[in-house]
């Protein structure tokens, strides 16, 4: 007897194409934007290729074709579009240190380091890939997750191992390296909120006192993650990383949000988040700094330094930029970590900048997108917060830099200097590349069960 | 170089980057729903190795599709799915009832699917069921969004 195909209810089956054709068309174009920005910055600055340019240029296209190839054995399904747009930030920002190495005599090295991480970072976004073959299996040890992640925000201020920075001590010393836990921390919690909440949503919503026009849970409902936490952010504030606290923030506040579905809670949140700002303004000292920066960055020369000439730099840059390697972004601070956008800005002008804040927007509709489609709650919840995450960051960072915002210490995604969160963020972009995997392959279409009830059933969600 | 071919490099960097981003959009536009086919247009499902003879006789009850799709317990003369504790399966679906459906066991190879008045309904193979009604490996049992069947 041969098989019979699984009757489904209506026979027919949902299909997403895959499209991985498309998706290694676009990850060799999006490449050339990197490469092209290098390029580009050494004929303008020295009227010649980089000196290694084959190098580069191979090692660059190389990394992308294993990455795709790897996806296209491991996720065929995944969502096409999310690769190349990261590839492009990630290459956009390699250009940019590159760029800034120049200014110096001899010329700095930032940008192999950089290349180096980089290669790090898909590595392990290809194992992810490759070992993890449904992301449910990361829901099972929630509490474990929490110790770890704890463990992991605790250890800069362990003696001998943590390193302080720039006033906030979130660095770990290993060797020649250093590393910044709480980015893979974020993650860890990700799960772990994700897992609990899912777990939970349902006494979340509906068990509980009413009482202002909002559903309370119940206390020992809430209770062990409203601890977990506090105690993260409790301790991102003791070590004085006031962004990365209000990442964590904002990711808890949107995963009750979307397990609980009740808008009482982001409402909540923001008045929450109100007050501790005024309480921040008013306690601190670090904290009305920044406020001022913001508000009339021109009152004090000294203090705003370097938002002034970000400022002054993308105005330089204007409409078009100044074109690769033809402005002068080294004028600002740090132009390479916190404020590369504005280096970016100055050089590719509004126009770029646009281009770049809508790439950050494709990578985060479609990780919400998979979020929709997810057929499971747990990777709808985790899908939905990690993109939620990047937003906020892309948000919080460039909104600083252009004044929009008071400016918070968060590395722009992909294009920062710096190891720890490059590593991090492709671990999340291979996470959600798994669940759209997951989420996209060809399911049997369940039609909605009123259409196959008689058409003077009525269908009731919650029971009689 | 001259100002002229680093400024029109310049344009056109930022036109081919624009011209990636409509690309994507377009990418966006046509993959916005999914296409729905019909079974038979499928490539064909991996045929389970059958040896002729046999034994069709269940060892597991899973969920094939629907939030807990993975999920299986083996199998026993009684099984109750339903959304309370002491179901067999803990159903999380929001059209399932507390005590939605039973299946107890005939012989070896058939259990009867008896629909305990649940508000949705139970559905084997797409049908209604409105008496106890046999079920083997060969059937679909659907409970809201979630698709259930016996596997040997």
């Amino acid at each position: 007897m041969s098989v019979a195909q699984q009757p489904s209810a209506t026979g027919e089956y949902i299909i997403y194409r895959r499209r991985r054709g498309v998706e290694l068309a676009l990850l060799f174009a999006a490449c050339s934007f990197g490469a092209a920005g290098w390029v580009l910055t050494h004929l303008n600055l020295h009227g010649s290729l980089p000196p290694n340019f084959a190098f580069g240029v191979g090692i660059w296209y190389g990394l992308a074709l294993i990455a795709h190839l790897v996806v296209r054995f491991r996720a065929p399904y995944a969502d096409p579009l999310i690769l190349p747009a990261v590839m492009l930030l990630n290459g956009l920002g390699l250009a940019m240190i590159a760029r800034l190495d120049q200014v110096r005599d001899p010329v700095l090295n930032d940008a192999s380091r950089q290349m180096m991480w980089t290669t790090i970072g898909m590595s392990l976004f290809v194992l992810v890939l490759w070992f993890l073959k449904d992301h449910r299996r990361l829901q099972r040890f929630p509490y474990l997750m929490f110790i770890s992640g704890f463990v992991m925000l605790l250890l800069p201020l362990l003696p001998g191992l943590g390193r302080a920075a720039g006033g906030a001590r979130i660095w770990i010393k290993l060797g020649p390296f250093s590393f910044q836990p709480a980015e893979v921390a974020k993650i860890l919690l990700a799960f772990a909120f994700a897992a609990y909440f899912y777990e939970k949503k349902e006494v979340l919503a509906l068990a509980g006192k009413r009482f202002l026009g909002i559903d309370f849970p119940r206390a020992r409902d809430l209770l062990p993650i409203a601890l977990m936490w506090m105690l993260a952010l409790a301790i991102m504030v003791f070590q004085n990383d006031l962004g990365t606290a209000l990442l964590f923030f904002g990711l808890f506040t949107v995963m009750i949000y979307v397990a609980t579905q009740r808008p009482a809670w982001p409402i909540l949140a923001g008045l929450g988040f109100a007050v501790a700002g005024v309480l921040a303004a008013k306690f601190t000292h670090h904290v009305p700094r920044r406020l001022g920066a913001w508000l009339h960055p021109f009152d004090d020369f000294q203090q705003s330094y370097q938002i002034i000439m970000a400022q002054y730099g993308m105005a330089w840059g204007g409409l078009f930029g100044r074109g690769w390697g033809q402005g002068r972004p080294q004028v600002t601070p740090l132009p390479k970590d916190d404020f590369i956008a504005a280096s970016l800005a100055e050089e590719i002008g509004l126009v770029g900048l646009m281009a770049i804040v809508l790439l950050y927007g494709i990578v985060i509709a479609r990780g919400m997108k998979t979020a929709l489609i997810c057929p499971d709650g747990y990777g709808k919840l985790l899908a939905g917060g990690l993109a939620f995450t990047f937003a906020l960051q892309v948000f919080a960072i460039i909104g600083g830099i252009t004044r929009l915002l008071p400016l918070t210490g968060l590395t722009t995604p992909f294009m920062s200097k710096g190891g720890s969160s490059l590593i991090s963020n492709w671990i999340i972009v291979g996470i959600l590349m798994v669940i759209s995997h997951r989420a996209r392959m060809p399911q049997r279409a369940t039609a909605t069960p009123q259409e196959l009830l008689q058409p003077n059933a009525m269908t009731a969600v919650i029971a009689k | 170089m001259s100002d002229l071919i680093a400024a029109t490099l310049k344009i056109v960097f930022l036109a081919l980057l624009w011209l990636f981003i409509g690309i994507i959009a377009d990418v966006i536009r046509k993959d916005l729903f999914g296409r729905k086919v019909k079974a038979s247009d499928l490539p064909p499902a991996e045929p389970v190795p059958t040896r002729r003879g046999a034994s069709r006789a269940p060892t597991r009850f899973a969920i094939t599709q629907g939030a807990q799709q993975g999920l299986s317990v083996p199998i026993a003369p009684v099984i109750n799915l339903g959304r309370t504790a002491d179901s067999t399966i803990l159903l999380e679906d929001d059209y399932a009832s507390s005590r939605h459906a039973q299946l107890t066991q005939q012989n070896a190879e058939t259990w009867l699917v008896t629909d305990l008045q649940s508000t949705n309904g139970t559905y084997l193979n797409g049908k209604l069921v409105t008496e106890p009604t046999p079920m083997t490996v060969d059937d679909i049992l659907r409970i809201g969004r979630t698709m259930m069947r016996l596997e040997v």
